[in-house]
């Protein structure tokens, strides 16, 4: 609808910036929000931000939440506590969604997202045995029996 | 070896994330959750070895303090601590130099950043201290923000001539007016409640002039020419939850009801072991 010149526009028009997810849908997300993104910045610095940007790594479904979690990050007036019951809401969600949410946020450079998503991996990590790391995330790679005593023995102090 | 079976994708896989993000996921746990997850995996090894990881464990100011040269700031946190400045095997045991005096300079105290318990004691000959006093013996402390744990933790305090149990009174203190609340998923932030203790409830610390808090942990009685050893306890070893920012300063002693002329106008710190099992600590250099 932003046909001809009309009457009454609002004082200062919002830039709007638009980002392409891997498998082609697009997002619009305000200039201000997207500068939370260190590499969403980069480009609109250089002026690369006014076709749509393709974003090959991160998919429809996850790149709503990413200019969601933006947008709510950009609102003003927002009170610590209720952004804080906001980002816990964000983060309740499977580790297959939180990984994506740390590449998502590593690729655009969001270290508030970055921090969120890695800070709840973290969490859950915290106290566990190398075995139940492997069970739980499907880790294959793991080392020979006499590979894995010599990285024990280099860390002897964490199994005292 | 052919394992590669790919034995169903039920699961989450940590495989796709690069190594940057595994590390960053790690500079969330704790040193000892680094050491024991680096035999994961390869890609968990470097990860749990990088920098990334432990400059996140380190004191956020620790470059000015420390001279000295270390391959990796893994090497550079253990070589913290093998000297006294930060103490090995998920134990610390330090000792202050029996420092006299009323100004407190920051390279005498130190701070514990996150501790799951804690044991501190001090002895001082009653020789160094004036006959026929009552003295009383306080801990001197800060809380550096964001700090929490504490306000639900009772320490155990007491003071007394060693072997004298009857005259050694013992209680319970909690370290923190202010109940904090936090949730794992921001550290930055944190809001404090203060509690209200009635005035003169000697459960909860006073602020000084000069800024610290202090506790008293008991007092007692010296005699004419007695020699003893006087004890001063504060201990909590309960291992169920860890506490965030405690600056330490030292056991204090001075004369209760203003006995001027005790010894050394009043005051003099203690030397003392403190044990901890801690995550991250440290006592800046002398030098």
């Amino acid at each position: 609808m932003s046909s001809s010149s009309s009457s009454s526009l609002p004082p200062c028009p919002k830039k709007m910036i638009t980002l392409k997810s891997s498998d082609g849908e697009t997002f619009q997300i305000e200039e201000t929000a997207a500068l939370q993104s260190k590499t969403l910045e980069n480009m609109i610095d250089e002026n690369c931000a006014s076709t749509p940007i393709p974003l090959r790594s991160i998919n429809g479904k996850i790149l709503a939440k990413v200019v969601e979690f933006c947008n709510k990050h950009a609102e003003v007036g927002v009170d610590a506590e209720s952004l804080h019951a906001w980002d816990a809401e964000f983060v309740n969600v499977e580790y297959t969604t939180l990984f994506d949410y740390i590449l998502a946020a590593n690729f655009l450079e969001i270290p508030t997202l970055l921090d969120l998503a890695s800070g709840v991996v973290g969490d859950m990590i915290k106290g566990k045995t190398p075995d139940e790391i492997r069970k739980m995330f499907n880790i294959n790679d793991a080392f020979s029996p006499e590979e894995e005593e010599e990285v024990r023995r280099a860390n002897q102090w964490a199994f005292e | 070896m052919a394992v590669t079976k790919a034995k169903g994708r039920d699961g989450p896989d940590f495989s796709v994330l690069p190594e940057g993000c595994i590390a960053r996921v790690i500079s969330f746990t704790s040193p000892p959750d680094a050491c024991r997850l680096a035999s994961v995996s390869s890609i968990f090894k470097s990860a749990c070895d990088s920098d990334a990881v432990w400059a996140s464990f380190l004191p956020p100011d620790w470059r000015p303090m420390v001279s000295r040269s270390a391959s990796s700031l893994k090497e550079l946190y253990f070589s913290l601590c093998d000297h006294p400045v930060l103490v090995g095997d998920g134990k610390m045991s330090f000792h202050w130099t029996g420092t006299v005096g009323r100004n407190v300079s920051f390279a005498e105290v130190a701070e514990l950043i996150k501790i799951m318990w804690l044991e501190i004691r001090g002895t001082i000959s009653s020789r160094m201290l004036s006959p026929r006093t009552l003295y009383a013996a306080y801990l001197v402390y800060k809380l550096t923000r964001p700090f929490h744990g504490f306000e639900i933790r009772r320490f155990e305090v007491g003071a007394g001539f060693a072997g004298d149990e009857v005259g050694k009174r013992e209680r319970d203190v909690y370290l923190s007016r202010f109940k904090s609340s936090t949730a794992l998923v921001s550290r930055r932030r944190c809001g404090y409640v203060p509690l209200a203790p009635d005035e003169g409830d000697e459960s909860y610390p006073k602020e000084r002039q000069d800024g610290w808090l202090e506790i008293e942990l008991g007092e007692f009685m010296t005699k004419d020419g007695q020699d003893g050893e006087v004890e001063m306890s504060v201990v909590d070893t309960r291992n169920d939850r860890r506490m965030v920012g405690l600056l330490l300063e030292g056991i204090e002693i001075r004369p209760k009801g203003g006995n001027r002329g005790a010894f050394m106008h009043g005051m003099c710190k203690v030397p003392c072991t403190v044990s901890s099992f801690f995550w991250v600590c440290y006592v800046p250099s002398l030098d």
